[in-house]
C-alpha cells in the first residue's frame, strides 16, 4: 500500500463542512508535505479551507488525499486518523 | 378578517429574548470602491506587503473578538459557533486567496484592492455556482472576511477603519440580511436596541453576542429588508421570533404588555425559583410543568417547577404510517423520566382520536377518543403500557388516562397494566411497583362522579379547557361569545370544587393541567377550591408562583366566596379589580377596544 495516497470516506453527518474543513486545514498546515484532496475530478489543496468546502464532500462521499515531499506519509496518516474519527465530532 | 390596518408582522427563530419597539435601521452593505491602478515596477514589493500587512491585522481583529466572544460564550454550549471565527483566520491566509492575490500584484503589477477584488469575485463565482445550498451560503464568509480586508487596506498604519456601523440611531433595530462577527460585535457596542437578520443559520454569532447583552434578536427572517425603510418603527419580540414593522397603536400597547409581562416573569423568577409555592398563612401546593418533548425538560427546574404534571404522548404517535414501537417509547419515555429526577413525571396515555387525528387509525374506530379508542384497540394499548413499565425504572412516574367517563374504564386499565406486567415478566423484565395511576377529568360526567372514580385511582388531574367545553356544550375552534367560556361561571366552579372535595375525602391528589392553571390571576381561586398540583406550560410558573407566595389562603376563600353571589362577568370584573390592585407588577389593566385579530 503506498502509504502517501489513501482513499477515505467522509463519515460525519455534516460532511466537510466548516468544521470539518477548518480541520482538515489545519492538520494538513502542520506539514512541510504538497497535500491535495480529490473527489472525482476535481483536486484542491488540502490546506485550503476554501478549496476543501468547494469540494462539497457530503457524509458517504470517497476522497482521496495524496502528498509529495518529506513527511507526505506522515501527512496522510495524521489525515486519515482525523477523517476516520468523523473529525472529531 | 381584513388586515390593512394592521402592522406587517413577520416570524423568524427568536434566538434572543426581550421585547422591544424601536425604530428600523437597514445594513446594507455597501460594495466599496476599487481603484484600478497599474504600478511602476519599483512599487510592486510595497504593495505585497502592504497586502500581507492587512492580513496581518484582520487576523488580529478575529483574535480579539475570539477573547471577548468567548467570554461571552462562557459557560453556555455555544463554542461551537465560535469554529466560524477559527474558520474565518483560515481563510484569511488561504492559498487560493493569497497566492491568487499576490500573483496579480506581482505579474500584472496592479493594486492591492484590484488583485484582492479579482481573487474575490473569482471565489465568490465558484461558491455561487455550488448546487448544495449548505456549502453555497459559505460564500457569505467569503464576502464578510473580503470587505474587512478591503477595509484595512484603505488604512494606513496601526489604525483599526471604523466600522461602518458605528453612526447607528439611538434605540436602532438593525436590520441586515446577515452580520459578520466583527459587525455584530461593533453593533452592540453601539447600543443597538435589537437585531433582525434574515440569514438563519449563519447567525450563530450574532446570537452569542446578543444573548450575552441581553439584546433581543430574531433570525431566520427571509425579505425583512424588504418590507422595513430606515425610520420605520418595528416592535422585535425575541421570545416568540416575532417582528412587527410599522405596527398600530393597538398592536404597540398589545406589546408593551408582553414586554411587560416578560419583565414580570424575569424578576419573579430572580426572586422565587428555589421557593416553595407557598401562601403566607402556610398552604403549600406544588407546581409542574406540561410538556411535549424531553427536551424542554431543562426549563422545567430553571423557572423553578418541581416535576412534570403532564407530559403528552401525541406527538409519537402522531404523522406516522405505523405506531411508535414498544423500544421507541420506552426510550422517550425514559429520557423524560431521567431528565427529570428525582421530580415526579405523569405521562399521559395516548389521547387521540375525535378532532386528534392519527394517521393509522383504522375506520372502524372513527370517532372514538382516548381510553375509548386505546381500549378498542388493545394490543396498540399494551404497546404504550408496557413502555411505560419498562421505563418507570428509570425515575419517578405516574401514569394519567385521558378522557375518563366511569370507573369501569379504570378498572380496564389496570387489567392491561397487570397484563402488560405479566408479559413483560415472561421476558424476564422488571419494573417498579406501585405506579401510581391517574384519571384525567374532563368530562361532565366524570365530574359529577368523582366520589366513585376517587376510590379507583391514585390521584385526578382536571383539564380544564375539556371540561369547559363539555360542560357549556360548545365546539371547539368555534369563537364562542366571552360569558360561554368564562371559567368564572358559578355552575364550572361548583363543579370544580365537587372534584377537589371528592379527592380531599378520599385522600388523593387533585391536580390541574388545563389552561386555567397557568393563569396568574386563577391562582388565587385555584388555591380557595383547593387543588394540591398546578402544571402548566413552564413559562407560567414563575408568575403563578409569585401569585400564590403573595396571597393568604384565606383571602382567597373569602373571594371565592363573593363570587358564588355574583355573574361570571361581575366575577371577572371583580377578579380584575381584585389583581390590579394586589399585583401592579405582574398583571396590567384589561386593555379594552383592542381589535379582535388572530396570527
Amino acid at each position: 500500500m503506498d502509504p502517501t495516497r489513501r482513499e477515505l470516506v467522509i463519515p460525519n453527518e455534516k460532511g466537510l463542512h466548516v468544521r470539518a474543513a477548518t480541520a482538515l486545514a489545519r492538520t494538513a498546515g502542520r506539514f512541510a508535505a504538497q497535500i491535495t484532496v480529490t473527489r472525482g475530478e476535481e483536486r484542491v489543496d488540502a490546506k485550503s479551507i476554501m478549496g476543501l468546502l468547494l469540494l462539497t464532500a457530503s457524509q458517504g462521499t470517497t476522497i482521496v488525499v495524496e502528498a509529495k515531499g518529506g513527511d507526505a506519509a506522515e501527512a496522510v496518516t495524521a489525515i486519515g486518523e482525523l477523517v476516520e474519527s468523523g473529525f472529531y465530532e | 378578517m381584513t388586515h390593512e390596518n394592521l402592522g406587517i408582522v413577520l416570524q423568524g427563530d427568536g434566538v434572543s429574548e426581550g421585547i422591544v419597539l424601536g425604530t428600523v435601521a437597514r445594513w446594507d452593505r455597501h460594495e466599496t470602491l476599487v481603484e484600478h491602478v497599474r504600478l511602476p515596477e519599483s512599487l510592486v514589493n510595497a504593495e505585497v506587503s502592504r497586502f500581507h500587512d492587512s492580513i496581518a491585522r484582520a487576523e488580529r481583529e478575529i483574535d480579539e473578538l475570539y477573547v471577548s466572544l468567548t467570554a461571552a460564550a462562557m459557560g453556555t454550549t455555544e463554542g461551537e459557533h465560535l469554529g466560524l471565527l477559527d474558520a474565518h483566520k483560515l481563510m484569511l491566509r488561504d492559498p487560493s486567496i493569497v497566492n491568487d492575490t499576490e500573483r496579480y500584484i506581482r505579474e500584472e503589477h496592479l493594486n492591492a484592492e484590484w488583485a484582492l477584488s479579482m481573487t474575490l469575485k473569482r471565489l465568490e463565482s465558484m461558491f455561487a455556482a455550488v448546487k448544495d445550498p449548505f456549502f453555497r451560503e459559505r460564500g457569505q464568509d467569503i464576502h464578510h472576511i473580503g470587505e474587512r480586508l478591503m477595509q484595512f487596506l484603505a488604512q494606513s498604519g496601526d489604525e483599526v477603519p471604523p466600522s461602518p456601523l458605528s453612526q447607528l440611531p439611538q434605540g436602532a433595530v438593525l436590520f441586515a440580511h446577515s452580520l459578520s462577527p466583527a459587525e455584530a460585535l461593533a453593533a452592540s457596542r453601539q447600543k443597538v436596541a435589537a437585531f433582525v437578520i434574515e440569514a438563519g443559520s449563519t447567525s450563530g454569532h450574532t446570537a452569542i453576542i446578543a444573548r450575552s447583552l441581553g439584546i433581543p434578536a430574531v433570525v431566520g427572517l427571509q425579505g425583512a429588508t424588504d418590507v422595513a425603510g430606515d425610520g420605520d418603527r418595528v416592535i422585535v419580540d425575541g421570545f416568540e421570533g416575532e417582528i412587527v414593522v410599522r405596527p398600530t397603536q393597538y398592536e404597540e400597547i398589545l406589546y408593551g404588555r408582553r414586554a411587560n409581562r416578560a419583565k414580570a416573569v424575569r424578576r419573579a423568577v430572580r426572586q422565587n425559583r428555589t421557593l416553595p409555592a407557598e401562601t403566607p398563612d402556610g398552604f403549600s401546593i406544588v407546581l409542574k410543568a406540561n410538556l411535549d418533548f424531553a427536551a424542554q425538560a431543562p426549563h422545567v427546574d430553571a423557572l423553578g417547577g418541581q416535576g412534570v404534571g403532564l407530559y403528552r404522548t401525541e406527538f409519537l404517535f402522531l404523522d406516522r404510517v405505523r405506531p411508535p414501537t414498544e423500544e421507541e417509547q420506552t426510550a422517550a419515555y425514559v429520557s423524560v423520566l431521567e431528565a427529570l429526577r428525582p421530580h415526579p413525571v405523569t405521562i399521559r396515555t395516548l389521547d387521540v382520536g375525535g378532532d386528534k387525528l392519527i394517521r393509522f387509525s383504522g375506520p372502524e374506530h372513527a370517532g372514538l377518543r382516548a381510553i375509548r379508542y386505546c381500549l378498542a384497540n388493545e394490543e396498540l394499548f399494551l404497546v404504550q403500557l408496557r413502555a411505560l413499565l419498562r421505563a418507570s425504572r428509570h425515575g419517578e412516574l405516574r401514569i394519567l388516562v385521558p378522557f375518563i367517563a366511569a370507573p369501569f374504564e379504570i378498572r380496564e386499565v389496570r387489567r392491561l397494566l397487570a397484563q402488560a406486567s405479566e408479559q413483560l415478566a415472561a421476558r424476564g423484565i422488571k419494573h417498579a411497583p406501585n405506579i401510581p395511576v391517574g384519571a384525567m377529568i374532563e368530562i361532565p360526567v366524570a365530574a359529577l362522579s368523582a366520589e366513585h372514580l376517587a376510590k379507583e385511582v391514585d390521584f385526578f388531574s382536571v383539564g380544564t379547557n375539556d371540561l369547559m367545553q363539555y360542560t357549556m356544550a360548545i365546539a371547539r375552534d368555534t369563537a364562542s361569545p366571552d360569558y360561554l367560556t368564562n371559567p368564572l361561571q358559578p355552575g364550572f366552579l361548583r363543579l370544580l370544587h365537587m372534584i377537589t372535595r371528592a379527592g380531599h375525602h378520599a385522600g388523593i391528589v387533585t391536580a390541574i393541567c388545563g389552561e386555567l392553571a397557568g393563569k396568574p390571576s386563577f391562582a388565587p381561586i385555584l388555591i380557595a377550591l383547593g387543588f394540591n398540583e398546578l402544571s402548566m406550560t413552564p413559562e407560567s410558573i414563575p408568575l403563578v408562583k409569585e401569585v400564590i407566595r403573595r396571597t393568604p389562603r384565606s383571602e382567597a376563600m373569602a373571594l371565592l366566596q363573593k363570587f358564588g353571589n355574583m355573574s361570571a362577568e361581575e366575577a371577572k370584573d371583580y377578579l380584575d379589580s381584585y389583581m390590579v390592585e394586589h399585583f401592579p407588577d405582574i398583571v396590567t389593566p384589561r386593555f379594552r377596544g383592542a381589535p379582535h385579530y388572530m396570527r
